[in-house]
């Protein structure tokens, strides 16, 4: 049978509970959180507003009007139990164009520089794995994604930028990402995705989802190009394989 | 009932009590930053508590009522004028077609809600009309106030106060409007993240008073004073952060995130601001003083329930015919 690691329970203030996983940070435990998450979705109506994933945690937030904070915490303890045949949602693989020219990515040349690589090297290195969604929030579609190569781990910027425009793949540390709209940020911009990373012409533009994987493919100037201008007209079709 | 921006002031955006439930897809809660005075304005015009009005910030808003109609001024005494002359905030106020309501600035609190009779009408998205401007949603186009801008209400919403004082003479008990001092405490709840602080940080935010710094907004306010000490780093793995959240970065000065926020972040959090205190930190200007006492969860919740009774009887007894 599959055990749910030990939890703790904390106050997030009068009206959300966070539950803290203990274990390292991996897709198996983040299926976990995914489980208990579903569990409250199906099984438990008025009173919780949302579930919301982090790395190691699972934020609820609650209206103490239904659920005082030691009522909802026996509930938590009965999802534990009962969640574990409850499965995480199907995921699925997404191909996400990038271009990674210097133009478009103000700070290819410095990770290169720092890390004492080549462009090609941050290129191949970066676009080379099937990142894992471990939650997204922030922004529409932001995922938290984890498992970028150690070798172009570069700190943020010093001074973080007052817009960096949507669509950016940065590094920040450990981590790498991209931006779905225009916002100001700290990330080390070394991509551009050419099409809409949030777009409000879909039904349903939330389409990166916790426990999918992600793959960026480096695309060449002109391909940006002429992906953008499809992408104005129509809204682009992302590769995505079932797993 | 239609209004029309003639100056935007600082910060003016259309809210209501927030978007819930699409923070996991990366939209925040948004909403009024306090929503104690935003209740209280739709209670008096008769209008559902969630409904939308305009937030603004210290001074500079005015707009010009383009048809007659009946608004509600609550929060922060901003110096409200109708026509350059002095007017009440926290109850009910009748324009004239082309008067002209204006914030010439004022000496207490921060924010102020028009509120309007039936509430204002802009689409409803993701469940609410709340302004969330880095992503375009809510609001006028999902953007803050512009000069020129044209709102109108939804009249048909107001279904309520068939009976009781006219329109014109209702006002909010004065027992019931905040005082807003230049000195507040803060009731918190520790954590989620006090155990990542050493006992005498702990110590220190208990006993010190937080001075509000210029740098304050919808998103968060801004504090200065002793600095906070971590155990070992300021970063935690990124999660969801509560409206009220206490939050230390590296630097050992406090923020109180509001509702502006964004849903998640990796700062660790030492406490967390009550529920009913959160308007407090909202009215709270550069320069106030915020102190912090610690409660436990189940007083904090006791609190809240009061205030929830209270609103709901209210909106009840004013729903009789």
């Amino acid at each position: 049978m599959r055990r749910f690691p030990s939890v703790t329970l904390h106050p997030a203030g009068d009206q959300a509970l966070l539950v803290e996983f203990s274990g390292e940070v991996s897709p198996l435990l983040s299926s976990r959180i995914q489980s208990l998450a579903n569990w409250f979705a199906h099984f438990v109506g008025a009173g919780v507003y949302e579930c919301i994933p982090g790395f190691k945690t699972l934020y609820i937030e609650y209206d103490p009007m239904v659920y005082t904070f030691s009522v909802l915490q026996t509930v938590v303890h009965q999802g534990l139990q009962e969640a574990q045949g409850i499965h995480a949602h199907a995921s699925k693989v997404i191909f996400i164009p990038v271009c990674y020219n210097p133009e478009l990515a103000p700070d290819l040349n410095d990770v290169a520089k720092l890390n004492e690589l080549t462009v090609e090297d941050v290129i191949r290195l970066h676009s080379q794995p099937q990142y894992y969604v471990y939650f997204t929030g922030f922004l529409p579609n932001f995922p938290f994604l984890k498992g970028m190569p150690q070798e172009i781990a570069t700190p943020r910027l010093a001074r973080p930028r007052v817009l960096v425009p949507g669509g950016s793949v940065g590094i920040a540390g450990e981590q790498t990402g991209f931006y779905p709209v225009d916002s100001p940020g700290g990330w080390r911009i070394v991509g551009r995705i050419p099409v809409r990373m949030y777009d409000r012409r879909l039904e349903q533009p939330f389409f990166v989802q916790q426990g999918d994987w992600l793959q960026f493919f480096p695309v060449s100037r002109q391909e940006y190009e002429d992906l953008q201008a499809l992408d104005a007209t129509s809204p682009y079709e992302f590769r995505r394989n079932a797993l | 009932m239609t209004l029309r921006v003639i100056g935007p002031g600082l910060q003016s955006s259309i809210q209501d009590l927030g978007r819930r439930g699409f923070q996991r897809f990366g939209l925040s809660v948004s909403g009024a930053a306090d929503k104690y005075a935003l209740r209280f304005g739709n209670l008096l015009l008769g209008n559902p508590l969630n409904a939308a009005a305009i937030e603004t910030t210290l001074f500079g808003l005015e707009l010009e009522a383009l048809d007659d109609c009946a608004v509600a001024v609550t929060g922060g005494d901003l110096g409200l004028q109708i026509d350059h002359n002095p007017a009440s905030t926290w109850r009910v106020l009748q324009l004239q077609m082309g008067q002209r309501l204006r914030f010439g600035g004022g000496p207490k609190g921060c924010r102020a809600y028009v509120c309007v009779q039936g509430g204002i009408d802009v689409p409803m998205q993701y469940g609410s009309r709340s302004t969330d401007a880095l992503v375009g949603l809510g609001g006028i186009d999902g953007r803050v106030l512009h000069a020129g801008d044209v709102i109108s209400t939804n009249f048909h919403l107001t279904t309520r106060w068939h009976s009781g004082p006219p329109l014109e003479r209702r006002l909010v008990n004065p027992r019931f409007v905040p005082q807003y001092v230049k000195e507040q405490t803060l009731h918190v709840i520790l954590g989620p993240q006090e155990t990542a602080f050493t006992p005498e940080a702990i110590a220190t935010l208990l006993a010190s008073q937080y001075r509000v710094s210029p740098d304050s907004n919808r998103i968060g306010c801004h504090l200065e004073g002793p600095l906070l000490q971590h155990k070992s780093g300021a970063d935690i793995l990124s999660e969801c952060i509560p409206e009220g959240a206490v939050q230390v970065p590296s630097a050992g000065k406090p923020l109180i995130l509001l509702a502006g926020r964004r849903g998640i972040g990796g700062y660790t959090k030492i406490a967390t601001v009550a529920g009913i205190d959160i308007p407090k930190v909202a009215q709270s200007r550069p320069g106030d003083w915020l102190s912090f006492e610690a409660v436990s969860v189940e007083q904090a919740q006791s609190w809240w329930l009061e205030q929830e009774h209270f609103f709901q009887s209210a909106e009840a007894i004013m729903a009789t015919k």
